[in-house]
C-alpha cells in the first residue's frame, strides 16, 4: 500500500521543494514533466489559496448572519433550554446583535458594522451561513476546521493540497503558515502538521516579525549562505556520486539528497526576498494599513501572503488570534464581553483582509486564487450568564456559524444556507467541515473521494467518509 | 427508482458487511492459523547460497520471479549495518578493523551477541516500540499538561528488550501489568494504555462529557488493536467494520474490557514519594452499544469479551456486567496472547522483520486486515511465527535467526535487471539500503563528536521551553548546551509540541498516533538542519577538537581519522585532496560538518 502512495506522489511531484516519498522509479519523470494540469481530476478553478483562520469563534450573529429575531426576543429566555448543549452550560437571556447590520453593495449581502472595510467588498464574498461542527471545544474544533478530524494526528488542508498538487515553486515550500504575533493557536504546530503524510507536506512556519524567516535558514547573524562552489560542497557531491556508483549507478534517496542541497541554497535567497515588504509601493502599504495601528501586524501578514502566492506558494494560512484566554483575551473568544473583544480583534484584520482582496483583484489574481475566512465555531444568541441575566458575553456555538470565501470559481455576492430565527442552529442546507473541504478541493480540481493516503489500515481522506460539494456556490 | 444515497447505504451497511465478513471469516489469510509443511521448508534447501531456513523461503520467491540473490556484503559495510540495526550507533574504528581483518562467521555471531547484550540495544529497539505505542509525554490539546512521570514506561520498554522478556509477557504486562506483574514494574508497563493523547478540557454538560470519554476509549482500543492484533478495531465504533469481520458488538465487548482504564498518576511502589503516570482503574460500569457511535442513543448491554473472528469465542470470558476492571483486563490479555489467536505472533514477527529490513513481510504492520497489504512471503511469515512461539517468544532469538541468514548478509548493490523487476527490493534480491532515522542520526553525531553521554534511564532531558498562555501550554524547541542534553535521543522528554529541527526534518513521527514504520523523506529542511542548526555546528566543532587531540594536529592524520570515525573507512585520494583544501579554505569544523552531511553518514547499506 505504501508503494501505491509512492506512485501517486511521484506523479504529482516534479519541481519539488522537497523530495519525499519518491518511489525509486520516479525521479526521472519527476524532474522533467509538468503534471499539475493533467493530474487533477477535473479542470481546476483555483491554483492557490489563502486561509484566514479566526481562533476562538467569531460571532456569526454579530457579523454576517443578520437575525431580526434577536431584536424581537432580546432579553427573553431561549425556547426549549433542554435541547441546548453549550460548552460551559450557562444559558442566559437572548441578546440582540451588538453591531448594526446593513445591506451592502450591489448584492445586498448583510454585513454588520463590525467589519466596515470587508463590508465594502461584500460583492466579492460567498457567505455560508449554515456551518456546523461536531464539537464546541476549542482545540478539537480548530483541528476539525483544519483537518476534518477532532484530534491531533491528521493532516490539514494545506498538507493535503501539497500532497495532491505538488509544488509550483522550486525555491519555496508549498504550504506556509503565519501565526499571530501574540502566539500560537491552541494545539500549536499540530494544526498544520502533515501528520501521517510525508514530512515534506507540513506547513512551514514563517514569522511575520520584521525579518521573516524560517528555522535554520542561516547559521549565524551574517546569513552565511550555502555556496555550491565551495570545496565542502564539492566534497559532498563527490562522495554522493561515489556511493551512487558503488551502489550500481542509481539510488533515489542519494539523488534526491543532492538535489535538496541545491533547493536549500535557493531557499536562502527566496525567503529574504519574499519577506522584503518594505519594497512595496506606498499606496499598497496604505491600502493594507501597514505601519498603522492596529492593523500593522495583520497588514504585514496579508502582504507577505500575497507575495508568497506570487512566487508560487500554493497555500498560506494566516492566524488571527493567538492563545486562548487572557485578560484581555487574545483571540475571538468573547465569553465575558463581546463588544470590546470582537471590536479589538476586528480592528486588527478588517482593513488588511479587505485590502488583500482588492489587491488580488487589481492584479488579476483573484480569478484563480481562493480566499477563505474561517473560524472554530460561532457564538450563542443568548448570553453566557445566569438563567435570568442578560450578560455581555456569548458562549461557543458549534450548532451554527458563518464562514466566507472569495475568488476562484465561486459565485460572488451570495449567501448560502440559513439558521433558525435566532441563529442558534442551522435551519436550511447544513454545511459540515467535510462539505466545505470537499468544495475547496473541488475548486482545486480534486475529487475529495479520490485524494487519499493509506495510514494504519485506512485509506484516509481529508473528508473522512463524508463530504458533499456545494455546487450552488460554484459559478 | 432507488436513490443513489439509499443504494449506497444499503450497500455499505447490509451488502458489503455480508460480502466481506463472509469472505474474511473463511478465507482471510491472517485470521486462519499458521500452517506450514516441513516439505515446503526443505524444498529449496539445495540452493548453495542459503544459510538458514529464511533463505529457503526467500530464494524460492526470487526463483519464481527469475531473480537471484546478491552475494555477501562487503564486511566493512556489513558491520556498520549490524551496529546501526541493533544499537543505532556506528562501530568504532577498532571494532571495524578487528572484524575486517578476518570476517569469519564466528566473529560475526560474536558481534551480534555482544550487541544484543549491550544496554544500547534496548534503547534502539525500545524506540521502535515507543513509535507503535504512540508514546508522548504530554496530554495534547489545549492544556497539553506535561507528563513528567511517564518516563518509567519508556524505561520499562527498554529494560524489557534488554532482558529479552518473552513477547507474550511483554504484551500482557502492557495490558494488565498493574494487576498481574505489580512487583515487576507492572504500573510502568501499563503506561502503554494511557500513552496517547488525552483531552483534559472538559465540557460542562454531562452528555458532552460522556462523548469525550467515548473518544478516549476509542483511542485506547485503537492502540491495543493495532499494536497486538494488527487490526483496526476502532473502525467498528459506529458501524460494523467495512473490511474486516469485526462487528459493532465486538467493538463494545472489547471496549468493556478497557472501560475501567483512566489516565492519571499514582504513587510508585518502590518509592512512595515518587509518582508514576499510569492507569488509574475505576469501576468500569455497564457497557451498552452506542448506536452509530452516539452516546445519547444507547442499544443493548454488552458483556466484556473477545472477538470471535480473531480466535475468540462467544462469551468466552464468562464474566458479568458487574465484574471488576482487573478481571476484565486479565481476561483480555490472556485471550490476546493465547495460541488460539492467529494474529498475535504473526504481527510481532512482522514488526521485528520490518525493523531489520525497513519493510515488513506485510508492509502494513499495524493492519493485517483486508485493507492492509498481503504478505510478500506468507509461508516465511508463518514459519517465523511458529518458530517465535516455540522459542518462548524470544525477540533476541529472532534477531539471531534473521541476522544469521544469507538474506540479511547480502550486499546492497543494485543489479539492473533485478532493479527493473523489483525496484523496492520487496523480494529481497539485495539488502535494501536505507537512510538512518532521526534518532540514530542525532545519536551518531553525538558519538562521533565524542560527546555522547551514555547515562541510561530516569527522567528525560528537556530541550523544550514550556510557555504558558493562560490555560494553554506550548512547548518551544530549544538547543540547551551541556552533558545532560547529550544523552541518547530516546531519553528526550517528548511532549506533544516543539522539537529540535533534526527530529522534525528527519521524519521522527508525531506521537499523536501509532507509527508502525518510519517514512523517509528528503527535504531542504534536512539540509538546513544539518548545515545551520546550532546543535550540528556545535557538534562539528567538538568533533574537530576531538580529531585534533587524537591526531597530534597533523592534517593528514586528522583526515584519515575523521573518515574512520565517521564513516568506518579510509578516505580515497581525491577525498583527501578536497579535504585538505577544505581545512585550508573553510576550516576543520566545516570538514566535520560536511562529513555529517555526507551520503555515507546517513545512508546505511
Amino acid at each position: 500500500m505504501h508503494d501505491l502512495n509512492n506512485i501517486l506522489l511521484s506523479k504529482r511531484h516534479f519541481m519539488n521543494w522537497s523530495m519525499g516519498g519518491i518511489g525509486s522509479t520516479a525521479l526521472a519523470t519527476m524532474l522533467k514533466s509538468d503534471l499539475t494540469a493533467n493530474t487533477t481530476h477535473f479542470y481546476p478553478r483555483a491554483k492557490r489559496a489563502i486561509n484566514i483562520c479566526l481562533v476562538g469563534g467569531l460571532s456569526h450573529i454579530d457579523s454576517f448572519d443578520y437575525k431580526p429575531g434577536l431584536e424581537k426576543f432580546h432579553g427573553k429566555s431561549p425556547p426549549d433550554k433542554t435541547k441546548i448543549n453549550v460548552f460551559f452550560n450557562k444559558v442566559g437571556l437572548i441578546r440582540k446583535h451588538d453591531w448594526t447590520f446593513r445591506r451592502r453593495g450591489q448584492s445586498g449581502l448583510w454585513v454588520s458594522d463590525l467589519f466596515p472595510h470587508i463590508a465594502k467588498i461584500a460583492d466579492e464574498l460567498t457567505v455560508i451561513k449554515s456551518m456546523h461542527s461536531d464539537t464546541g471545544n476549542h482545540t478539537p474544533a480548530l483541528f476539525m476546521c483544519n483537518s476534518g478530524f477532532m484530534t491531533n494526528g491528521f493532516p490539514s488542508l494545506g498538507s493535503w493540497l501539497s500532497y495532491g498538487l505538488g509544488n509550483e515553486s522550486d525555491s519555496l515550500p508549498t504550504f506556509v503558515v503565519i501565526p499571530d504575533n501574540r502566539g500560537m493557536p491552541s494545539g500549536g504546530a499540530d494544526s498544520w502538521s502533515s501528520a501521517f503524510l510525508p514530512a515534506e507536506h507540513q506547513g512551514i512556519t514563517l514569522s511575520n516579525k520584521a525579518s521573516s524567516t524560517i528555522r535554520d535558514l542561516f547559521p549565524d547573524e551574517n546569513k552565511t549562505r550555502i555556496n555550491s562552489e565551495s570545496s565542502s560542497s564539492q566534497l559532498l557531491k563527490y562522495m554522493a556520486k561515489k556511493q551512487i556508483d558503488e551502489l550500481g549507478g542509481s539510488d533515489p534517496i542519494l539523488e534526491a539528497r543532492l538535489k535538496s542541497y541545491e533547493l536549500a541554497a535557493k531557499l536562502q535567497t527566496a525567503i529574504p526576498d519574499v519577506s522584503n515588504i518594505e519594497s512595496e509601493p506606498v499606496y499598497i502599504k496604505r491600502l493594507y494599513g501597514l505601519g498603522q495601528k492596529p492593523t500593522n501586524e495583520f497588514a504585514r501578514s496579508c502582504i507577505l501572503s500575497r507575495r508568497l502566492l506570487e512566487k508560487g506558494v500554493r497555500f498560506v494560512q494566516l492566524y488571527s488570534g493567538g492563545p486562548l484566554g487572557g485578560k484581555p483575551r487574545t483571540s475571538w473568544d468573547g465569553h465575558e464581553l463581546m463588544i470590546p473583544n470582537h471590536e479589538r480583534e476586528a480592528a486588527r484584520i478588517d482593513k488588511p483582509v479587505a485590502a488583500l482582496i482588492k489587491d488580488l483583484k487589481m492584479r488579476g489574481m483573484l480569478e484563480d486564487t481562493l480566499i477563505t475566512f474561517t473560524t472554530e465555531f460561532g457564538r450563542t444568541p443568548f448570553t453566557e450568564s445566569a438563567p435570568n441575566d442578560l450578560g455581555g458575553g456569548r458562549d461557543h456555538n458549534n450548532a451554527a456559524f458563518c464562514v466566507w470565501a472569495a475568488g476562484a470559481g465561486l459565485r460572488p455576492g451570495m449567501s448560502y444556507g440559513s439558521t433558525d430565527e435566532i441563529g442558534y442552529a442551522v435551519h436550511d442546507k447544513p454545511v459540515s467541515w467535510h462539505d466545505f473541504h470537499a468544495t475547496l478541493l473541488h475548486l482545486f480540481g480534486i475529487d475529495h473521494t479520490r485524494l487519499s493516503f493509506y495510514h494504519n489500515g485506512i485509506q484516509r481522506r481529508l473528508t473522512n467518509v463524508h463530504g458533499n460539494v456545494l455546487n450552488e456556490i460554484i459559478a | 427508482m432507488v436513490s443513489p444515497r439509499i443504494a449506497k447505504i444499503a450497500f455499505l451497511y447490509f451488502l458489503l458487511p455480508f460480502l466481506t465478513n463472509a469472505k474474511a471469516k473463511e478465507e482471510w489469510w491472517s485470521l486462519s492459523p499458521e500452517k506450514i509443511q516441513e516439505t515446503e521448508i526443505i524444498r529449496n534447501k539445495s540452493a548453495h547460497w542459503s544459510i538458514n531456513e529464511i533463505d529457503y523461503f526467500v530464494y524460492d520467491k526470487l526463483a519464481k520471479s527469475n531473480l537471484s540473490p546478491s552475494p555477501k556484503s562487503d564486511p566493512r559495510k556489513l558491520i556498520r549495518r549490524v551496529y546501526f540495526d541493533l544499537i543505532g550507533l556506528p562501530p568504532s574504528p577498532d571494532q571495524v578493523e578487528e572484524f575486517c581483518l578476518s570476517p569469519s562467521d564466528k566473529k560475526y555471531n560474536k558481534i551480534i551477541d555482544d550487541l544484543l547484550s549491550s544496554p544500547h540495544y534496548g534503547e534502539r529497539w525500545g524506540r521502535h516500540w515507543l513509535d507503535v505505542a504512540r508514546y508522548g509525554e504530554s496530554n495534547g490539546f489545549e492544556y497539553n499538561e506535561p507528563r513528567n512521570n511517564a518516563w518509567p514506561y519508556r524505561d520499562w520498554v527498554i529494560k524489557a528488550f534488554n532482558g529479552d522478556m518473552p513477547y507474550n509477557e511483554f504484551a500482557k504486562s502492557q495490558i494488565c501489568g498493574d494487576i498481574k506483574y505489580k512487583d515487576r514494574g507492572g504500573d510502568a508497563a501499563v503506561g502503554f494504555l494511557v500513552a496517547g493523547i488525552h483531552n483534559t478540557v472538559l465540557p460542562g454538560k454531562e452528555i458532552l462529557k460522556k462523548q469525550a470519554r467515548a473518544d478516549e476509549l476509542e483511542e485506547m482500543i485503537g492502540a491495543v488493536g493495532q499494536a497486538f492484533l494488527g487490526m483496526t478495531l476502532h473502525c467498528a465504533r459506529c458501524h460494523d467494520h467495512k473490511a474486516d469481520p469485526i462487528s459493532t458488538k465486538d467493538y463494545y465487548a472489547f471496549a468493556a474490557n478497557l472501560s475501567g482504564v483512566y489516565h492519571g498518576e499514582k504513587k510508585r511502589l518502590k518509592d512512595a514519594k515518587q509518582k508514576i503516570f499510569t492507569v488509574l482503574a475505576k469501576d468500569p460500569g455497564l457497557m451498552k452499544i452506542h448506536l452509530r457511535g452516539n452516546v445519547a442513543s444507547l442499544g443493548e448491554e454488552i458483556l466484556p469479551g473477545s472477538i470471535p473472528s480473531i480466535g475468540g469465542k462467544e462469551n468466552e470470558f464468562q464474566i458479568n456486567s458487574d465484574s471488576k476492571d482487573s478481571e476484565r483486563r486479565s481476561k483480555l490479555a490472556d485471550w490476546i496472547t493465547s495460541e488460539r489467536n492467529p494474529l498475535f505472533s504473526r504481527v510481532a514477527v512482522n514488526r521485528i522483520w520490518a525493523w531489520h529490513f525497513g519493510r515488513g513481510i506485510v508492509n502494513t504492520p499495524n493492519d493485517f486486515g483486508a485493507n492492509g497489504a498481503t504478505p510478500t512471503h506468507p509461508k516465511l511469515l508463518d514459519w517465523l511465527a511458529i518458530r517465535f512461539r516455540e522459542e518462548g517468544h524470544s525477540v533476541k532469538y529472532l534477531h539471531r535467526l534473521i541476522m544469521n541468514s544469507a538474506t540479511y548478509r547480502q550486499s546492497s548493490v543494485t543489479r539492473k535487471k533485478a532493479y527493473e523487476v523489483d525496484a523496492d527490493s520487496t523480494l529481497l534480491w539485495r539488502f535494501p539500503p536505507r537512510r538512518i532515522d532521526a534518532e540514530s542520526l542525532r545519536d551518531s553525531i553525538l558519538m562521533v563528536s565524542g560527546t555522547l553521554n551514555r547515562r541510561a534511564g530516569g527522567p528525560g532531558y528537556k530541550d523544550t521551553k514550556e510557555e504558558h498562555f493562560n490555560a494553554g501550554r506550548y512547548y518551544i524547541a530549544m538547543d540547551p548546551v551541556g552533558e545532560e542534553f547529550d544523552r541518547r535521543t530516546v531519553y528526550r522528554f517528548s511532549p506533544r509540541g516543539g522539537r529540535p529541527s533534526i527530529l522534525d526534518a528527519f521524519d521522527a513521527p508525531s506521537p499523536s498516533s501509532s507509527c508502525p514504520q518510519r517514512q523517509t523523506t528528503t527535504t531542504p529542511a534536512q539540509v538546513l538542519s544539518l548545515t545551520n542548526s546550532s546543535f550540528v555546528l556545535r557538534k562539528a566543532k567538538q568533533f574537530s577538537e576531538r580529531l585534533e587531540a587524537e591526531s597530534n594536529f597533523i592534517d593528514e592524520e586528522i583526515i584519515d581519522r575523521a573518515w574512520e570515525i565517521a564513516l568506518n573507512r579510509k578516505p580515497d585520494t581525491k577525498e583527501k585532496k578536497i579535504a585538505m583544501r577544505i581545512i585550508q579554505e573553510e576550516g576543520l569544523m566545516v570538514l566535520c560538518r560536511t562529513l555529517f552531511n555526507s551520503s555515507q553518514f546517513v545512508l546505511i547499506e
